[in-house]
């Protein structure tokens, strides 16, 4: 499971039509930032690639979206790795 | 059960979002919401300097997020810094050191190790004298580090073979500075952006190699309508999307452009005439050297580069350069530059013309109005051009010519007189270029990958690696394997960002302290403490003075101090940057002289720089708010008539089309640390050409079709990308792949700039046919 928090700088008057073509593309949900000319945005997807190529190539592909930056990533396997890693010394602690 | 925690995530990730992008407000609480310990930090990559939160847990990097509380960046960074926790646990990272034995890389021990390289060192100096070894460094390592080599190289050792790859990057930005204003280093601030209403983006994919900065400029254009953007880029590259004049000249073709700028600004009396009257002076090369003229002079040589004259040779039509003239001249105009003006054969030029624009509409030490050059690397500025790590300078602004600055030099270093050459080493270019003639008998390359990035390849990869008679010694110091350790003779394992401390300089003249958070895996050791051993067993051997480095310093804070002594009274002055200061501080910009100085957002301007308070520089004649060019002869800035040159190789009949490279947005340089991240290497998997769709049916070349590049030099193959990018004529190819098809820099031109010796990356004849 990934999940990326990301935000949008879009032009103002494509508003409904950003929205629309965000709604359409699967594991994309977008939230309010109290401005007008930003989007907040969620990804969910099962890989890594995928969410990544949503990221930097389907959102800004869309018309309207002057530029997307990630914010915070969470990918649940590389946690797991890392938890591997560690386990000794979190018990330590 | 994964409902629940997915909602949480999800809760984690808007929390976030909004604390960067909706404002500071609950940045403290996401930062606490885990049991993550979080450190103030600087990110690795480009020279943005973006601050950052490590997130450590067990002694390993578990997470990255932007700043909220950093004052430029406030919490944004782009995609790549987000996979640098992954980047440094990479599980390839070099862990001990190697030795070449039997024309095989083995491990060897530690001593050993630099045993050999000391060994090695010393019996190139004692048979064929200082000059004969050389040391090639980085605008990635730290600024104490690269201080510490300098030190050693010039005033230890006694050559002035000490260079770096910002020599790639952003030496002519520095030649622009130093040849206009008297120093190096940008006179204004990122807090400029908040008030330009022109931005003039030139030679510069900001979108993709400065993401932050691209945000930023957004975020201005969308505060309000009359902020408006001017490109200048032969290649319609992401930021074009906001452009609302675009200039996209012939590559190599832009100084007349430049000019006829300043041609129409002059004509339409757009120039500001009290500030040209007050702070500028005209001068021309004439024999070899500079002359001065008068503006009308000036104005009489624009003449030759009237719109209307120039069109055909540039490209670009007369009706858009006036329309960019005009918004220039309207201000007020932030310029933000980059590999597109350095990397030329006229790159100083270039950067020269850029600021003559700045200087005859008087665009510069006012809020929003000022030149800004964008760096690539994370401390080309601070460690290398700042700590004066190339074959021509010495710290803060002083150069090996002037007997003066190697004097105070050689005082603070303790070094004996005459110990540092009054002439310059060998640049970049020629050092590689002699240590192909076996000239160079011993070459230390720390954090940079010469193997890969230098232009012309082929004859340079053979000088460092292919074996013969008297073949030179090699060392290199990597985190990571690359294409330079496979032909190093020795390999030593160092450590990366987060696992030692110093300070990293950005572009707007911001030092920024980044903490050790963790151990170095196996047993690399910085690049500072191989320095020290390294300087310790020369002075053993009796090719360094005893005690010019052992025993003086302790750790990277006492080099700190000597680096701020040496800075004093200079026009760099940060003795006001003590290191307790700096480990609190988001960074701090310099002029910074005294300890209770917050910084200095606008260089040369009374009422904001400190020096025109006190020290050298003072001057209480003048008003806040005016300006003086204090570094300058007279204190005049100084406005050149250049010729606009063409490129070294333009386009033929047997090589008809241009060769440009640059980067893309996932990878960084030569990709020793992006291809380390699986999702960013498989997001662009492999090199690719962009071709035209012009060109294509030139060629019979489809999306996806191999193309083979050849130059005069050598050839590279790679999947060709048909998309109305770059201009008809030209071809665009990342530099990130390591492969051999795929190496790019093998078919560039190393042809460079007389001035600032930076190659002509940008422009060079090529040939394509489908592979």
């Amino acid at each position: 499971m990934v999940v990326v928090g990301a935000f949008a700088r879009i032009e103002l008057d494509k508003v409904d039509s950003i929205n629309e073509s965000f709604d359409a593309m699967p594991g994309v949900s977008t939230f309010d930032l109290g401005d007008d000319k930003k989007m907040g945005i969620l990804v969910e997807s099962d890989d890594m690639d995928s969410a990544h190529r949503v990221l930097t190539r389907d959102l800004r592909a869309v018309e309207g979206v002057l530029g997307v930056w990630p914010v915070y990533v969470h990918d649940e396997a590389e946690l797991e790795e890392v938890r591997q890693a560690t386990a000794g010394a979190v018990r330590d602690r | 059960m994964e409902t629940t925690r997915r909602d949480f995530i999800k809760t984690a990730a808007m929390t976030a979002v909004v604390s960067v992008a909706g404002g500071p407000a609950m940045a403290k609480a996401f930062q606490s919401a885990d049991s993550i310990e979080w450190h103030k930090s600087v990110c690795r990559f480009c020279g943005t300097g973006c601050g950052v939160l490590l997130g450590a847990r067990g002694g390993r990097l578990v997470a990255l997020r932007g700043d909220p509380e950093h004052p430029t960046t406030k919490g944004l960074v782009c995609a790549k810094a987000l996979f640098l926790p992954k980047i440094v646990h990479s599980k390839d990272r070099l862990t001990h050191p190697m030795a070449r034995k039997g024309g095989k890389l083995e491990k060897i021990g530690w001593n050993e190790a630099m045993e050999l390289l000391a060994d090695k060192f010393a019996k190139a100096i004692r048979k064929h004298g200082p000059n004969s070894v050389a040391y090639y460094g980085s605008g990635q390592a730290l600024s104490e580090e690269s201080y510490l080599a300098n030190r050693l190289f010039k005033g230890g050792i006694g050559t002035n073979n000490v260079e770096g790859n910002p020599r790639l990057c952003m030496a002519s930005a520095v030649g622009g500075y130093v040849s206009t204003y008297g120093k190096d280093e940008p006179m204004g601030s990122y807090d400029d952006i908040d008030h330009a209403k022109v931005f003039f983006l030139v030679g510069s994919n900001t979108a993709e190699c400065h993401p932050v900065i691209f945000d930023q400029i957004l975020a201005r254009k969308q505060s309000r309508r009359d902020v408006l953007v001017i490109v200048c880029d032969p290649r319609k590259s992401p930021i074009c999307s906001i452009a609302d004049v675009h200039l996209d000249p012939i590559p190599g073709y832009d100084l007349a452009v430049f000019h006829a700028m300043a041609h129409v600004i002059v004509k339409e009396k757009k120039y500001d005439e009290e500030f040209v009257n007050r702070h500028l002076q005209f001068k021309i090369v004439k024999d070899g050297a500079p002359a001065k003229v008068d503006f009308k002079a000036y104005c009489a040589f624009l003449d030759q580069f009237a719109p209307e004259k120039v069109e055909m040779s540039t490209g670009v039509s007369a009706k858009t350069i006036r329309e960019a003239a005009l918004l220039f001249a309207h201000g007020p105009t932030m310029s933000f530059w980059t590999m597109g003006l350095n990397q030329r054969i006229t790159g100083v030029w270039a950067n020269n013309l850029i600021h003559n624009l700045h200087l005859l509409t008087g665009q510069i030490g006012k809020p929003g109005a000022t030149p800004f050059s964008l760096t690539g690397q994370p401390n080309a500025c601070g460690g290398v051009r700042d700590t004066g790590s190339l074959c021509h300078i010495l710290p803060y602004g002083r150069v090996v010519k002037k007997t003066e600055h190697r004097e105070q030099m050689e005082k603070l270093w303790g070094a004996k007189s005459g110990t540092i050459q009054p002439k310059p080493g060998l640049n970049t270019i020629e050092m590689f270029r002699a240590l192909g003639k076996d000239a160079v008998q011993a070459m230390l390359v720390l954090t940079t990958n010469p193997g890969h990035s230098l232009p012309n390849l082929t004859p340079h990869r053979d000088a460092m690696g292919k074996q013969r008679a008297n073949k030179p010694f090699v060392a290199v110091i990597d985190a990571y394997p690359t294409r330079t350790t496979e032909l190093a003779d020795l390999v030593l394992p160092a450590a990366m960002w987060s696992e030692k401390e110093g300070v990293f300089g950005m572009s707007e003249r911001r030092y920024q302290y980044q903490p050790k958070i963790k151990e170095a895996p196996g047993e690399a050791r910085s690049d500072f403490d191989i320095l020290l051993d390294f300087a310790a067993r020369l002075e053993k051997k009796r090719v360094v003075p005893d005690g010019y480095i052992a025993g003086k310093f302790k750790n990277a804070d006492d080099v700190w101090d000597e680096m701020r002594l040496a800075s004093k009274d200079t026009a760099y002055d940060f003795m006001g940057q003590t290191r307790e200061r700096l480990k609190k501080e988001r960074g701090l910009r310099w002029p910074t002289p005294t300890e209770d100085h917050p910084g200095t957002c606008r260089r040369f301007v009374k009422g904001d720089d400190p020096l025109l308070d006190s020290g050298p520089y003072a001057d209480t004649a003048i008003l806040d708010g005016d300006l003086k060019f204090y570094a300058a002869p007279d204190n005049r800035a100084t406005v050149w008539l250049r010729p606009a040159k063409p490129p070294a190789e333009p386009p033929c009949k047997d090589y008809p089309v241009v060769l440009s490279t640059g980067r893309v947005l996932e990878h960084w340089h030569t990709g020793t640390m992006t291809m380390r991240a699986e999702e960013l290497r498989r997001a662009q998997p492999g090199c690719y050409v962009e071709i035209n769709p012009a060109d294509a049916k030139t060629y019979s070349i489809r999306t996806g079709d191999s193309v083979k590049i050849t130059s005069r030099r050598g050839e590279a193959v790679c999947k060709a990308r048909v998309v109305d990018v770059p201009r008809p004529g030209m071809i665009f190819v990342p530099w990130h792949w390591e492969d051999d098809p795929s190496l790019i820099n093998r078919v560039c031109i190393d042809a460079y700039d007389p001035g600032s010796k930076q190659p002509e990356f940008k422009v060079c004849a090529v040939k394509i046919a489908k592979a």
